[in-house]
């Protein structure tokens, strides 16, 4: 029983730490920009696949992991770049309508260039083992999903509370103007969380192949929209809420299967989003944040 | 009824006996594939005014059309399919369903309503919020369904989907369809619900100023839409009788969103002809993207189209206005 | 110092600023008083680089301010203290201060800031807490901080006494006060006017997007139109 419970508690912390990725960086978008970005799910695929790619190619991994944060930030820039300036000061709405269409942009050229076909990932060996503590035992993958996962939110955590870059960037999520008028470059700063939130979203692309071993190229829209539920969790646009969202789901989506009876597996993300429409309905700012910030 | 009551309703009908006897004329020399693109096109058509009629009337943004399509179209089918085969296929329905077997036009009300229903029952918690958090609970609403469809076997028959719905409805029930939604859509906007609706969507502390309940309204075009889409899918699944839980994907509400901002938000006449332009287009595409195996093509051209509409022309074809001549139609003025 | 000549500013349809020119010197404090929508907010908005002149020129030393970007407008020197204090509420008081300092590192001299200790005695002591947290009055001292710390060669004071209570207001033109005395220029837009009057070198009163009459402080103040519409006077 112990060695279940561990594992169950192993497997939904990996999960979560993945949903944490993506949701971080979603929030960080969210915040400085009031924009909802449908693709950032998207990058999670892109960072898959790029992964996949270079696995083929025989890239060490290390090299794999520096090369999909650099990949994702080029790719997010990107996509700021395409969406946001043209659009910046047009309704919020127009703003993510253009959002989600980068993102079926993105996935169509994904299905024209890869096809549909699922794609095998495949972790080294090693990580296939398990490892053992006393009388229970973990994969070495969840393991460093975990691991991993912690490392790069320490990472994003002093960029943003210690750098000059970071409170720029908390600077100008709050209040644009008075950023301007400190002679912050506020397009390049905006730029720059895009550059974060994505890497981070497609390290976790590289992260989910391993874990699940099959990837293809719609893959991003189910952890794109987990992400946003584990935002309205903590709190839309809050990092630290994101993160804390993404455990909560990651843990609470892999109770949900594996302590009720089998049958109520497929339900799975009926139980997630029902969970969403639940939280908005009693507690829409979020669990973790005191104020309501309703821009519209 | 007054006469002037009487006389304004003379003008719109005979635009409609016009239309029908246009329809009728094309009809009459078209292939069983025109056929059902016809009808595909009206069915698109009375999809795309009831979104505009949700989110540009009142400035929502909602992605859940193909939720409600698809429970439109299970609601119905449950309820037109053969009363002798139901049992076995179908064995956890209650038996006074299971008994039943109706024609089309009660199937497609029940679906209408139910999916009103679902409407209220999700937008009731989620309207209160604003437009982003509308996007995702629908998308989300979409994951609902589908995942329901697929586990729920004893009665949605799972992933295989219902196959051998009777073939009830036809390209003249779409067209019906789309007149009903027209006609619901156009009475709306220029009545002072639909003003309310648009001071709503401009300025919703201004419109709640003046005593509008800004919630009510957003509600009432909310549940109005999803009801109009719930019966779209009911009339879908009697077209090619088939429904699976994939049938209404998240890329039919991106299609539609792209209908509705091209023909400009809150433009019934501009969704109409945006929804015939976009779903000829893709026709178009499809044997090019069959016969280079580059499947997804088309969908990026209409992806690329929107952002090239919202960078340009974010007020789309007609921004949130009919026509003149379409309106001087449907009053009767045409030649004054 | 600050050469306005010919200025034309639009705000969507509206024709804002009507040829407003002016002068701040080397040293001066110059005061622009005028009633609500006078486009008082809009000449500084301008000058700050975040709105942009139809026509006009407006020239800060060698800087052409209609054309520059406003990290480029900071970077020169030319700081402005927006109206209702802008400061970042979710941001601490000492990181309010690191973004006075952003266009040069975020670094503060230790002596810059023992200087605004000592003109602003509190916002030591509140260091660590959220901005947003802090009082009216204190948010002020921490907006004046914060455009100090960015060394001003010329420092735009939009408001400086809205909202604030008598103390506040008075503590607040002790400062502006002394500032003068240090020989930084400034230019104070302010509804106050006699107060601003007061201790102004050089004041222009603008009506309807136009300047309608200049002088010094003394003189304005001592106008029998300024005396009728701006201070009150019977």
């Amino acid at each position: 029983m112990t060695q279940y419970l561990f594992q169950q508690l192993v497997n939904g912390l990996a999960l979560g730490s993945l949903y944490a990725l993506v949701a971080i960086g979603f929030s960080m978008i969210y915040g400085i920009v009031r924009l909802i970005n449908f693709a950032h799910g998207d990058l999670v695929m892109i960072g898959a696949f790029t992964s996949l790619a270079m696995v083929v190619g025989g890239v060490p991994w290390p090299l794999i992991l520096l090369f999909v944060l650099v990949v994702g930030a080029m790719a997010g820039v990107t996509i700021g770049a395409v969406i946001f300036r043209p659009l910046l000061g047009a309704p919020q709405v127009t703003g993510f309508i253009a959002t989600l269409a980068v993102s079926i942009v993105i996935q169509n050229s994904a299905l024209m260039i890869l096809t549909g076909q699922p794609r095998n990932f495949l972790f080294p060996a090693v990580m296939r083992e398990r490892v053992t503590f006393g009388t229970v035992q973990a994969s070495v993958t969840d393991l460093l999903i975990i691991g991993l996962t912690l490392v790069l939110i320490a990472g994003l955590f002093f960029v943003v509370y210690r750098t000059r870059l970071g409170v720029a960037m908390r600077a100008t999520a709050e209040n644009l103007t008075a950023a301007r008028l400190m002679g912050v470059a506020v397009h390049r700063t905006i730029l720059a969380a895009f550059a974060i939130g994505s890497a981070l979203a497609a390290t976790a692309g590289l992260l989910w192949g391993g874990k699940f071993g099959q990837i293809d190229p719609l893959l991003g829209f189910v952890p794109g929209l987990k992400a946003f539920v584990a935002c309205v969790i903590g709190g839309v646009g809050s990092i630290g809420g994101a993160m804390l969202g993404g455990y909560i789901l990651g843990l609470a989506e892999v109770l949900f299967v594996g302590l009720l009876p089998q049958e109520f597996s497929g339900y799975r993300d009926s139980f997630v989003f029902g969970l969403l429409i639940v939280i908005l309905l009693l507690k829409p700012s979020g669990l973790f944040v005191r104020h309501v910030e309703e821009r519209a | 009824m007054s006469k002037n009551a009487l006389e304004a309703l003379i003008a719109p009908l005979a635009v409609v006996l016009a239309a029908a006897a246009l329809l009728w004329l094309v009809l009459l020399g078209a292939s069983d594939y025109l056929v059902t693109l016809i009808a595909i096109v009206l069915l698109n058509a009375a999809l795309a005014v009831s979104l505009t009629l949700t989110n540009g009337f009142t400035g929502l943004f909602s992605l859940g059309h193909p939720a409600f399509m698809t429970i439109g179209a299970y609601v119905a089918a449950i309820l037109t399919f053969s009363a002798r085969r139901k049992p076995s296929m179908l064995p956890d329905l209650p038996a006074f369903i299971a008994g039943l077997e109706l024609p089309l036009l009660p199937a497609v009300a029940a679906a209408g309503i139910v999916g009103a229903l679902v409407a209220i029952v999700v937008g009731f918690p989620v309207l209160r919020l604003r437009g982003h958090y509308l996007a995702v609970a629908t998308l989300g609403l979409i994951v609902i369904v589908q995942n329901l469809a697929l586990n729920w076997d004893g009665i949605t028959r799972g992933g295989a989907g219902l196959a051998g719905i009777p073939r009830l409805a036809s390209v003249w029930w779409a067209f019906g369809l789309l007149v009903l939604v027209v006609a619901v859509a156009w009475r709306i906007k220029f009545s002072s619900l639909g003003r309310a609706m648009l001071a709503t969507r401009e300025n919703e502390l201004a419109a709640e100023c003046t005593g509008i309940d800004t919630v009510k309204m957003r509600l009432t075009a909310f549940v109005i839409g999803a009801c109009f889409a719930a019966m779209a899918g009911a009339l879908f699944a009697h077209l090619i009788s088939v429904v699976t839980p994939k049938s209404y994907s998240v890329l039919l509400a991106f299609n539609l969103v792209v209908m509705v901002v091209i023909g400009g938000a809150g433009s019934i006449m501009g969704a109409v002809v945006a929804a015939a332009a976009i779903t000829g287009l893709s026709e178009m595409l499809r044997p090019a993207e069959e016969s280079l195996g580059l499947y997804g093509f088309s969908q990026v051209v209409v992806a690329l189209s929107l952002i090239l509409v919202l960078f340009f022309r974010p007020q789309g074809l007609f921004g949130n206005r009919e026509p003149d001549f379409v309106r001087r139609l449907f009053s009767g003025r045409l030649f004054k | 110092m600050l050469e306005v000549e010919g200025l034309n500013v639009w705000r969507g349809a509206t024709h804002v600023l009507k040829d407003v020119s002016f002068t701040v010197a080397a040293g001066e404090l110059a005061a622009l008083i005028g009633a609500n929508g006078a486009g008082k907010s809009t000449t500084l908005l301008t000058l700050s680089g975040l709105l942009r002149a139809r026509s006009g020129s407006a020239r800060f030393g060698t800087l052409d301010l209609t054309h520059a970007k406003p990290e480029r407008i900071v970077k020169a020197g030319l700081i402005h203290c927006p109206e209702g204090r802008q400061i970042f509420q979710s941001l601490t008081v000492a990181e309010n201060l690191a973004m006075g300092a952003y266009v040069r590192g975020g670094r503060i001299a230790p002596e810059t800031m023992a200087e605004i200790h000592t003109l602003f005695p509190i916002l030591k002591e509140r260091e660590g807490v959220a901005a947003g947290t802090l009082s009216g009055g204190e948010q002020m001292m921490l907006a004046m901080a914060r455009a100090l710390i960015a060394s001003p060669k010329l420092l735009l004071l939009d408001e400086p006494s809205l909202g604030l209570a008598p103390k506040a207001v008075e503590t607040i033109f002790d400062v502006i006060e002394a500032l003068k005395k240090r020989g930084i220029p400034i230019l104070l837009i302010e509804q106050n006017a006699a107060m601003a009057l007061d201790i102004a070198d050089r004041a222009y009163v603008m009506e309807q997007g136009r300047i309608a009459l200049s002088g010094t402080g003394r003189e304005l103040a001592g106008n029998d139109r300024v005396r009728q519409f701006y201070l009150g006077a019977t």
